[in-house]
Parts: C-alpha cells; structure tokens; sequence
C-alpha cells in the first residue's frame, strides 16, 4: 500500500468522522447543557411564580393542600400621610385547610397584586391598618397551628398607584406548587 | 521572525477549521460523562465513603481521555510530528498498536504526568472540592453525609489500593489469555489511575502535614527569625508603622512568582502535548544514567509486600518510559528557538484572555437577571467559553482552539529546518520528517 | 551578539505582554460581578429591578438626628456626605438595600451604621408606580468626596444583577480642605 492510498483513505474516513460529529453536536449539545443546567433550572423554577392558574370570582382553589378563596378586595380611601395618588389596597381571602403541614406547604408564601401591565405589588409595612383578632397574614398563618377543616381569614394590605386600581387583581405563590400560582379573577370581570 | 511567530497561528485555524466538529464533539462527551461520573461518585458517597474516592478516578479519566483523543484527532494532519513518531517508534520495537488499544496506552503513558501538572496547579484539589460539593447538596436537608474526604487519611486508603493492584493484575493476567485485550487494557488503566489519584491527593495533603510540623517547631521558627532578620534588618529594627491595610499591595517578588508560573503553564502543556504524540527517546545516555541510580535505590525496597512495591514504583521506577519524554519535550521546546516559545506562551494564555473576556462580553450581552435565571444562563455561557472558576477549560469554543494551538506550536517546532540540519543528536531522526514530507508534497 | 540581543529584548517585550494580559484578564469575581448601570448626577438610572436619581449631594460636620423623641448630634472625624436619591420599582415591587461612596481613590465606603434607627435610609422598600424618596449617608474622608462615585443596588450579593453607578462629579474644597459649600449641622428630622 502506497503512502498516497493510505493518505486518500485516512482523508475518507476523516471526512467520515466529521460527518458523524456534526450530528453528533445536535444531540451533543442539548444533552450536555441539559445535563449541566438541570438543577438550576429546577431551582429556577421552583423559586418563581410564573404559569398562572385562574380562579373566577367566588370559586375556591385547591393550592398548597388548602382550598383558597378570595372573599373580598377593596381600596382604603382617605388616609393621611401616604405618598400622593397612592392608595391601600385590602385583599382578603378564607382558606380551608386540608393538610394541615403548613410549614412545609404553604414555605415561601407569596401574595401580590397584578395588573395589566403584569407589575407585581407585594405586601407593604407602610401602612398598617387594624384589623380584626383572627385574622392573619400568610406568614402568620403558618404558624397559627390550625387543624384540618378550619377556616383561615388572610388579610395582606398593599399599596398601589390610583390609576393601577382599576386592573389589579390578586394573586398567590407559595414554595411547594411554583411554578404555578393562583390568579383570581373579581367579580367585575 | 514575524513569519516564524504567523506560521504556528496559520496552522491553529487551519487545523482548527478541518477538525472542529469532532473536536467539539470531544469536548461535549467529555462534559456529558464528567458530570455523569461526578453525580455517580457523590452517590456512591453516600454508600461508601472509599468507593466514592475510587469512581472519581473516573471523572480526571475522562478529562484525560478527552484531551488525549483531541490530540489524536489532529495527528493527520501533522505531517512533521507522524514523521518523528515513526521514526522513534522504528528504533524501539517497531510495533505498531492500533486503535483503541493505542488510546489505552497513550493514557498510561500521559497519567503520570498529567496528574502531576494536575495536582501541582490544584486541579485536582479542585476535583476532589466539587466532588465534596455535589456530596453536600445530595444530603438530604438536616442530614449530614459526614465529611465524604475524611477516609484520605485513614488506612482504608492501604486497602483501597490492594484491591486495585489485585483487579490490576487479574486484568493482566485476562490480558495476557487474549481475551478481550482493549477492555482489559481500560481495566488496568482505571486501576492505575485510582493510585495515582489517590496517591498524588494524599502526598500533597501529607505534604502540608510535615510542613506544619516543620513550622511548629520551635528551631524552624529560629532559624527563619534569624533569616527574616537578615534579610531584612533595618525594616524589623523598628516597628512597621501602621499601614491601612489598602494602601499595602502585594510584594513585586510574589508577582514575579505569580507571572512565572502563568507564563511556565504553556510550556508544561506543550510538554503534555508532545508526550501524548509519543516522543519517546530511549537513548538519552544522561538521563540513563540517572536512571540506573535511581533503579539501584529502587531494589532495597524489593523486600517490602509487592503490592506496594507496585504501588510506589508508579512514582520512582516506571518513570523511565514516562519522565524520559518529558525531559525530552522541555528540550525540544526549548531549543526550537526564542520566537516559538514566546509564540507558544503569549498565544496560550491569550487565548486564556480573550475566553474571560468573551465570558464578561457575553454576560453584559445578556445583561442583568435575578440570580435564578443567571445560574440557568450561565451554564450555557460556560458550555462557549468554560467555567468562570477557569480551573478547567471546557467551553465548547476554547478547548479546541487551545489544542489546536498546542499541536501546531508542536508541529512547527518538529517541522523547524534548523532541526533538520544539526538534528544528528537528536533520536527523532529528521530525515525521516524530511522523507514524510517530501512523500506529502 | 546582535541575534542575543534581539532575542533577550523578544522575551522581555513578551514578559511585558504576559503581565498585561494577566493583570487585565478579569477575574471570576468580575466575571459574576454586578452589571453597571451608568449616570450622572441627576439622571434617572435605570437597572433592571429598579431605577434610582440621585437627586443632591450635601456636605456637613455633624447630623442632627431624632432618636426616641430626643434630639442627639452626631460628629465625625472626616465628613458626612449625605446624598437624596429617588428611588422606583420597575415591574415588581422590592427592596433596595446597598450602597457605597466609592472615592476618586478606589476607596469605598459603605452606609453608616451608626444612625440605623432613623427614618428615610435604605434598606428602602418600593412599589411600582410609587416613587420614594431616601437619604444615603456615608461617613468619608474630606480627600474622597470630589469625583466620587454612587454605587447602589439591591442586595449585597448582586452577582449579574444591576448595580447602579452614578458618577457625582467634582466638588470645589474649601480653605479648610473640606468641601466648599459644608454646612456645620445638616437637620435630618426634616422630612426629606
């Protein structure tokens, strides 16, 4: 065998092998970055609210073990001492529990108001408006030791820009269901 | 000499736009079965401190395996260094294994060396660190795996490595029967790998062991009173004054150590790179010398068990076959001329430059996200350009630049005319390159 | 001799060159840095969770400051540079919790500590649509107070997230080497 046939053949099945690779990095690289990327993701995921579940106004959703409702939204007018054009918002839901494990399922408990536009408003400490004994706030809620069958009242108080009032709705995270989460919908819709 | 210093540049993209596919192909089944014998090891942990230890030999492995087979890849086209491989090869035995038995013993003979370049540059402090990593963010939350390391300083480790030297040599000997001789050959390879691993990890922990102990005797810290004293008398005579602590830097001599070193790590991995292609020298009467020396040394150990007698001439005895070249490579790097080696060192860690830079251009590409999302992106990031840790370089757009550079850095060097005029001293035969050559053209 | 030469000068030119490259290469603490968000001086800056304007820098010897309904005055050794930034939420509401003076030297200094209890200071929580304003006050020697930056961002590990840097530009030094237009006591129990 001359050193120029060894040469041609090497050259086909360099040309062969290049072939090969070339398809190869089509299953290569997603395999590769999935394989890399697959623990973030996943913590990605489980640390986000994204995929919306809609609740009609009046009907309870299962979430988190409990069955939630929102029983009322409302604007607190004329106080005092708040940035202008800015006004609190009440949000108030009753929730039955189910399972009662709360500091596992409802960790990470999350509740905002959305609007239109999707500008996330999350609870605020600037204004603190007093409220009835039994009520709680999510957080507080876990720790409330309450039992299966009991009735939860949340109240989370916001504050939200006037014009934004008219396209707020409410909406709840919490750690053991992200990536979803609850999207109520208000009577007016 | 600027066309001296474009030549080896020409050949890296030429090189570099021929085998890229496969190159890249390379380096993705090297991240896929990384992370996959990475996971398996954390695993097995959790079983079994020990068995965890021996299945991370798997994960240096491959990265071996990976940067062998690249090598490999570009030798078609590296006319003048398949030449000097011949002819070192025709006088030794002239045999000529192939295939996958050939990749087998390409890693044996690189193993030593490479693990050395691995464990002096912390590499491999840095494998055994991300192992302990993935261990921890197994347990179970509240749960604690125990420190998975902590059997690097028991003597478990004594029998870790007789089990190894046991399935070395029924592997061997299933070698020898001709059965199924390249799985063997990997058996026995991964065997050695496990000492060598376990071995250089433990040295270099135990090294750090003997200097405390040095530093915690009291005559050692006299001694380098009096020497501190000496070298500097007037600065300890009076007492430094107070210094806010920004406006001190680090001293020029660390610098100067630092930027030896950054500037040596080319030239090591030139060195890998020309042992991985063979360059063997069997006739270097100096060097033989030494060897017979250290052989003589050697035999007072025959009394002890032969396991460990195994186990230890891994790192005295077998380096004939496996320093030898390494002496050698640093010689032809070193005499193929001023311009190649400063091409060599400013290319290498340019590369080195642009990838961190592609890294920082690429994230203000992307621009700001929450910490989430970014550890999503950045994985994809570290895919192109590798890890930003940059203790190893794995991006898909790196590596096979980097190798290609190193081989045609090689090649040229064994291609350079001077060589082949004055090049009676050395084994690897010019003529012979000069025949290949002139059979190519 | 003339080929020694040459080669020593080659070498020495690419030890010159080698340095560079490692001195520039950035480093995995840049690399995972914050990202930058440059401005000025009365600019709106805007980063990706929020936007801040710094809207004035003000220079004085000592803070008067209500605590628990008494008056206390608080001194220095160096000056206290105290500087109103209006803050707002792009698309979710969140907090804005960091910031540091970074002088002309590289020097950096972060928030006080020593005024935690008084109103108006970061961390400050805002909401979309609801600007608020607040007060950033930094204790800094008087030579790092011209041509400092304003370094503000979320949290303090804000790796790959937007930092807001706004350059304040320069200010004229007094007889004293203080700034020129220093008050002796800045009132902070006045609303900002």
């Amino acid at each position: 065998m001359t050193a120029r046939s060894l040469d041609w053949e090497s050259g086909q099945g360099e040309r062969k092998w290049r072939r090969r690779s070339l398809w190869a990095l089509l299953l290569l690289v997603p395999l590769a970055l999935a394989g890399q990327a697959y623990d973030s993701v996943k913590t990605l995921l489980g640390g986000e609210d994204l995929f919306p579940r809609q609740v009609a106004w009046g009907q309870s959703a299962h979430f988190g073990g409990s069955d939630w409702k929102l029983t009322d939204l409302r604007g607190a007018f004329g106080m005092s001492s708040l940035p202008p054009d800015s006004v609190p918002v009440l949000a108030d839901f009753s929730v039955k529990v189910g399972d009662p494990d709360l500091q596992k399922l409802w960790l990470g408990c999350k509740v905002m108001l959305i609007d239109a536009e999707g500008r996330r408003w999350s609870p605020t400490s600037a204004v603190s408006l007093k409220a009835p004994g039994d009520v709680h706030t999510c957080v507080s809620a876990i720790f409330s030791g309450a039992r299966r069958g009991d009735t939860l009242n949340l109240r989370e108080t916001f504050l939200v820009p006037r014009q934004a009032t008219k396209t707020i709705r409410p909406a709840v995270g919490l750690a053991s269901e992200r990536p979803h989460f609850l999207f109520f919908q208000l009577e007016k819709d | 000499m600027f066309a001296d210093a474009a030549k080896p540049l020409a050949l890296t993209l030429k090189l570099w736009w021929r085998f890229w596919p496969q190159l890249v192909a390379m380096v993705l089944l090297g991240i896929v079965f990384g992370d996959l014998f990475m996971q398996i090891a954390a695993r097995a942990a959790f079983l079994n401190h020990m068995a965890g230890l021996a299945l991370l030999t798997l994960v240096a492995l491959t990265q071996l395996t990976v940067t062998v087979a690249m090598f490999q890849t570009l030798l078609p086209a590296l006319p003048a260094t398949r030449a000097a491989q011949q002819a070192a090869r025709s006088e030794a035995s002239g045999e000529v294994p192939s295939g996958g038995a050939r990749l087998a013993r390409m890693v044996t003979v690189a193993l030593l060396p490479f693990f050395a370049y691995y464990a002096a540059w912390g590499f491999l402090g840095d494998t055994v660190r991300q192992y302990s990593r993935v261990t921890l963010d197994m347990a179970p939350f509240g749960e604690s795996a125990g420190n998975v390391l902590d059997v690097l300083d028991s003597r478990w480790l004594v029998l870790s490595v007789a089990i190894s030297w046991l399935i070395r040599r029924f592997a061997n000997a299933m070698q020898k029967r001709g059965e199924a001789r390249s799985f063997w050959q990997i058996v026995v390879v991964i065997c050695e790998t496990n000492w060598i691993f376990i071995g250089l990890y433990v040295i270099s922990r135990w090294k750090d062991d003997v200097v405390g102990w040095l530093m915690s005797r009291n005559i050692f810290s006299v001694l380098q009173a009096a020497a501190d004293g000496m070298a500097a008398p007037i600065a300890s005579a009076f007492a430094d004054p107070m210094v806010p602590v920004e406006v001190t830097s680090v001293d020029t001599t660390a610098r100067l150590v630092n930027l030896f070193f950054y500037m040596l790590l080319p030239v090591i991995w030139l060195v890998l790179a020309a042992l991985i292609y063979g360059y063997d020298v069997r006739d270097d009467k100096e060097l033989m010398r030494a060897h017979q020396r250290v052989e003589r040394l050697g035999a007072r150990y025959s009394t002890i068990p032969k396991f460990l007698r195994d186990f230890v001439e891994h790192f005295i005895s077998g380096y004939r076959s496996r320093y030898l070249p390494i002496a050698n490579g640093v010689r032809i790097t070193l005499s193929s001329g001023v311009v190649l080696v400063v091409t060599l060192i400013v290319g290498y860690r340019l590369v080195d430059w642009l990838a961190a830079w592609a890294w920082l251009g690429t994230t203000r590409l992307i621009g700001p996200h929450e910490l989430d999302t970014w550890q999503v992106l950045s994985h994809g990031v570290s895919l192109l350009f590798g890890s930003p840790f940059q203790d190893s370089s794995t991006g898909i757009l790196v590596e096979p630049l980097r190798i290609c550079f190193l081989a045609a850095i090689l090649e040229t060097a064994f291609a350079l005319p001077k060589r082949q005029t004055s090049g009676g001293a050395q084994p690897t035969g010019p003529k012979g390159a000069a025949e290949v050559e002139a059979q190519n053209a | 001799m003339m080929r020694k030469m040459a080669n020593v000068i080659l070498l020495l030119l690419a030890t010159a060159l080698c340095y560079g490259l490692q001195v520039s290469k950035p480093h995995y603490a840049e690399l995972i840095g914050p990202i930058p968000a440059y401005g000025k001086l009365g600019d709106a800056v805007v980063g990706r969770g929020f936007e801040a304007r710094a809207a004035k820098v003000a220079f004085s010897r000592n803070l008067k400051v209500d605590r628990y309904g008494q008056t206390k005055v608080f001194t220095t050794g160096g000056i206290w540079a105290v500087v109103t930034v209006e803050f707002a939420a792009s698309a979710q509401s969140t907090t804005v919790a960091v910031a540091s003076w970074r002088g002309p030297t590289g020097l950096a200094y972060d928030q006080t500590e020593r005024l935690s209890f008084a109103d108006g200071l970061l961390p400050v929580a805002i909401d979309p649509g609801l600007p608020k304003k607040a007060r950033l006050i930094f204790e800094v020697r008087p030579d790092e107070v011209s041509n400092a930056t304003l370094l503000i961002s979320e949290k303090l590990m804000s790796a790959l997230d937007s930092q807001a840097e706004i350059s304040l530009g320069p200010v004229a030094a007094g007889a004293d080497g203080l700034p020129a237009e220093t008050v002796d006591t800045l009132d902070l129990t006045q609303p900002i």
